[in-house]
């Protein structure tokens, strides 16, 4: 069963590659062995927060900052132009799908659970920015007995910047109390306004903004959160909680919806055993259940050591799981140093050329595979905040290059 | 005397098991005591050891009478405090590699300290304890126990304070006034400001650090400073203490405690009482020898190692190529012409009692004072349990309770009852204080996910909480003993922390909240 492509990996990277190369009318078949990391992603785009791990100044304008990155980083090998092509297309293709998310000139400041500052670039509707709760009178809403939003933390640092702003208990609408627990009894609520006029009477007069977890339903939280803006007649805005992330899942289910409905086979829980291929060949998978699959190009989104898609051995030295790839690292990684973080972890991955294609055994570049996201080496999500930009960055460019390797290939 | 008829005045340095052992001791004996503590309680040599309560078996044939000492000292503490101890057992094991002659001389040593031993059948040890070498020549049981070192320092303490005693956690001792041959005051420094704390008795218990305390009345204290390297394995691989039988020496024992195993020691001697940095090749060297005793270490996930420093104290005209005594030494400097002033070194967290005993007559002779000592009669007031500490113990109150969403660390089943207890009642309010009294944080997640939840209580009761701060300083200090075993999983664990911490929880490392990396 030969396809154009097969994606390894449902991260966002991969999810963004595959339906681009669907969009261009290629056959594609994803793996995944499980939930991806879309599954500890907050809500929106973040592009580049920080350009070098140890700055503490935000960066204002991402794409600007672009060209001030090492010249290895993942922006800087697709360059500037692709970038910027690729979050417009996301954004146009993801409000189609599932929401709206709008592009502002500059970073603005999104509240984490820990009510601290990040700086973001691509904003949904009701994710709660600093912006919005600038002056105004703030509700913190607890579903009672629910651990994983640390809502007093959000109270004490919005204390600090003379919001004034206080935590209320209300009782959940469901039994148990995990996130998607929350998020699914939202989806089966079925009378909404009765459910916030009851917390409307617990929310003091003065407020004109309340925050909720984000666990606002799976499916319909634009539903929910605008019904509870109609009945408390203020903006009802969600902080992340801690993961899983209910954003994050919703995309992810968004993505895979979206895939199968235009006919991409989606391999969940399925993992690669072998491979086979030679240089520039079309090349040959076999899954766990020894299960063959056949592909002309292939894109490697496996999260990197996050998610499995990178090991690292006892002796401190990194591996590629899938192919065997030739990889980079900047020190052992048994020995890494505190005081930069897990820097050297965080940059270590596939060392690839700009057209994100990458080696093996040293020799020759593969043509007809492309690496993308948390596999790839020389960035570092958690110093520059910028996972989520890298991921469609890269899983675009990955798709438009084996667009051409395809249309080469097909055509000679 | 400060004052005719009062109630002699005690001064403290040091809040390890030592010093919390001291003030308790004196304090029972009459004396006021102020115990100067300049981290948090029980943060030095008490909390960066293997966690044993040692039955004395492992010095039974090196020095008899210390292991006679262990197994009399290791009764008590398990009878005054239970619910600080856990009754694990231990075995010693004799392997290809462990000189043959050994064994009986261990059975021997152990008859003459008078600690039951038992030899085992090693095929039934080899089966009971399925992760360790299948080449068991010969096996003997013996009673050690571990202990939860922090929460024993802290019932220590607890019971000081309600005697009206007085423990300054976080304050440093910058001098010490002498005149006329005698200790007058002691001057601190903390969070409120500077303070003289009078004292007709000082006692220098600060472990490594006792030579700088030494200093402040010009005189010195020759110790070794013994630095031991500990690996950290997830989930308790074994069921008992599991030692190798041979001459006490480096990485030879593997302890289940909490719900990791830990894997000891390395031994190298240092200069610096604050070195704890773990070099990749301790690490590599500590793997190689697990694998002797447990053979598929390398396999299991480590997350975590460090390391502590042990201070022996070198006797007066000790020989030079004799190992220096594990017993404690006591140096009353009044010999030198500073009465009231006296130096304890060495000994161990078992012999916390009997070291303070020792060193309350030496000063109830030099005051002339007639006040035996109680404390091992003397129940401990903070008691708040009766039974023996279990792993799950925590599980069963949250159970019986019916409070099911109440653990706030899962990985050590912390509930958020204890945790609410330590910031309203105690006034613990940072995130560490808070891991060394109630083990959050201390499990195979390293605090991922109990960190912004504990620092939510605390940002309830204290408005000028600052999370990036005590978020930032916890999680670095977990990662700077995790980014040592980062391989496989605890790769991925470590990685997923990082998400959670800055990704999600948007914390910034900054200057003043990265741990050094001593690196040397």
């Amino acid at each position: 069963m030969k396809t154009d492509a097969i994606i390894i990996g449902s991260e966002l990277d991969g999810l963004v590659a595959a339906t681009r190369l669907c969009e261009r009318g290629y056959s594609v078949r994803l793996f995944s062995t499980g939930a991806g990391s879309l599954h500890y992603s907050s809500d929106g785009i973040h592009v580049l927060g920080f350009s070098q791990a140890t700055n503490e100044e935000y960066v204002s304008k991402p794409i600007e900052a672009i060209s001030q990155l090492n010249q290895d980083h993942p922006y800087q090998k697709i360059g500037k132009d692709q970038a910027i092509d690729a979050l417009s297309w996301y954004v146009n293709m993801i409000g189609d799908v599932h929401q709206h998310v709008l592009l502002n000139d500059c970073n603005k400041m999104v509240i984490s659970p820990a009510g601290l500052n990040i700086p973001i670039y691509g904003t949904s509707k009701h994710q709660a920015t600093i912006e919005q709760l600038d002056r105004e009178n703030v509700t913190i809403v607890v579903f009672r007995g629910h651990r994983d939003f640390p809502a007093e933390l959000i109270a004490v640092e919005l204390g600090k910047k003379d919001t004034p702003s206080r935590v209320i208990q209300v009782d959940a609408p469901s039994e148990f109390l995990e996130n998607a627990a929350l998020a699914k009894s939202f989806d089966a609520m079925e009378d909404l306004d009765a459910y916030f006029a009851t917390i409307g009477e617990a929310i003091p007069p003065e407020t004109n903004v309340v925050l909720f977890p984000a666990v606002m339903g799976f499916s319909r939280h634009q539903e929910v959160l605008v019904t509870a803006e109609r009945v408390l007649g203020m903006p009802c805005l969600e902080v992340p909680t801690l993961p899983p992330s209910i954003p994050g899942m919703r995309l992810e289910h968004a993505f895979v919806s979206h895939l199968k409905n235009n006919g991409i086979s989606v391999h969940l829980g399925a993992s690669i055993s072998r491979s086979s291929f030679d240089e520039n060949e079309s090349i040959v998978i076999w899954d766990s259940m020894d299960r063959q699959y056949e592909a002309s190009a292939l894109v490697i989104s496996s999260g990197g050591v996050l998610m499995g898609g990178l090991n690292v051995d006892s002796q401190g030295v990194i591996h590629e799981t899938s192919l065997g790839l030739d990889t980079y690292q900047s020190e052992p990684l048994n020995a890494i140093s505190v005081d930069r973080s897990l820097h050297a972890l965080h940059t270590a991955g596939v060392e690839t050329d700009n057209a994100l294609r990458p080696k093996r055994n040293g020799s020759g570049t593969i043509q007809n595979v492309f690496v993308t996201g948390r596999t790839l080496a020389h960035w570092n999500p958690a110093a520059e905040s910028s996972s989520e930009g890298v991921c469609v960055a890269t899983g675009w460019a990955a798709a438009e290059n084996a667009h051409q390797y395809l249309e080469e290939h097909n055509n000679g | 005397m400060t004052q005719a008829n009062s109630k002699p005045h005690a001064v403290v340095i040091g809040g390890g098991a030592t010093g919390c052992g001291v003030a308790r001791d004196l304090t029972l004996r009459g004396f006021i005591v102020t115990l100067v503590e300049f981290g948090d309680l029980g943060s030095g040599t008490s909390s960066r050891f293997h966690g044993m309560l040692q039955s004395g078996a492992r010095y039974a044939v090196s020095d008899t009478d210390y292991g006679a000492e262990c197994m009399r000292e290791r009764l008590i503490v398990a009878d005054l405090a239970p619910e600080v101890v856990e009754q694990t057992g231990g075995l010693f094991v004799s392997l290809p590699d462990d000189p043959p002659e050994f064994a009986d001389k261990f059975l021997e040593g152990c008859q003459n300290a008078r600690i039951p031993v038992q030899e085992m059948d090693p095929d039934q040890v080899m089966a009971e304890e399925p992760a360790i070498s299948r080449n068991v020549l010969r096996a003997f049981s013996v009673p050690d126990a571990t202990v939860q070192s922090w929460r024993l320092v802290n019932l220590l303490a607890d019971d000081v304070r309600r005697m009206g005693g007085t423990i300054l956690t976080r304050h440093q001792v910058t001098a010490i006034d002498t005149s006329g041959g005698n200790v007058r005051s002691v001057h601190v420094v903390g969070e409120g400001g500077e303070q003289t704390i009078e004292a007709d008795i000082v006692v220098n218990a600060a472990g490594p650090w006792s030579a700088r305390v030494a200093e402040l009345v010009g005189e010195s204290a020759d110790l070794e400073l013994g630095k031991g390297s500990i690996i950290v394995f997830s989930h308790r691989i074994v069921s008992r203490a599991v030692n190798r039988c041979r001459p006490p020496t480096s990485h030879d024992i593997i302890v289940p405690t909490g719900t990791v195993s830990l894997f000891g020691t390395t031994s190298e001697v240092v200069d610096n009482p604050d070195t704890t940095h773990v070099r990749p090749e301790e690490i590599q060297e500590l793997l190689d020898n697990a694998e002797t005793l447990i053979p598929k270490a390398r396999s299991y996930r480590a997350f975590r190692a460090w390391a502590g420093v042990r201070p022996l104290f070198r006797p007066k005209d000790w020989p030079s190529d004799k190992p220096l005594p594990r017993r404690h030494s006591i140096v009353n400097h009044g010999d030198n012409g500073i009465a009231g002033f006296f130096t304890i070194c060495g000994g161990s967290l078992t012999t916390h009692r009997s070291m303070a005993e020792d060193l309350g007559n030496h000063i109830c002779k030099s005051l002339g004072m007639e006040a035996p000592c109680i404390t091992a009669t003397t129940p401990l007031s903070g008691r708040v349990d009766q039974s023996d500490w279990q792993p799950e113990g925590n599980y069963r109150q949250i159970e019986k309770s019916r409070q099911y969403l109440a653990p706030v660390c899962e990985c050590e089943s912390v509930n958020q009852a204890d945790v609410l207890d330590q910031i309203e009642n105690r006034d613990i309010n940072h995130l560490h204080d808070l891991r060394r009294r109630l083990r959050i944080g201390f499990g195979p997640c390293q605090g991922t996910f109990c960190g912004s939840r504990v620092a939510a209580l605390i940002a309830r009761h204290h408005p000028e909480y600052s999370s990036n701060d005590d978020l930032g300083k916890f999680w670095t200090e977990r990662l700077k003993g995790s980014t040592r075993t980062a391989w496989g999983q605890q790769a991925r664990q470590a990685l997923l922390s990082d998400v959670v911490y800055r990704e999600t929880l948007g914390v910034r490392l900054t200057q003043n909240i990265l741990p050094t990396d001593d690196r040397r």
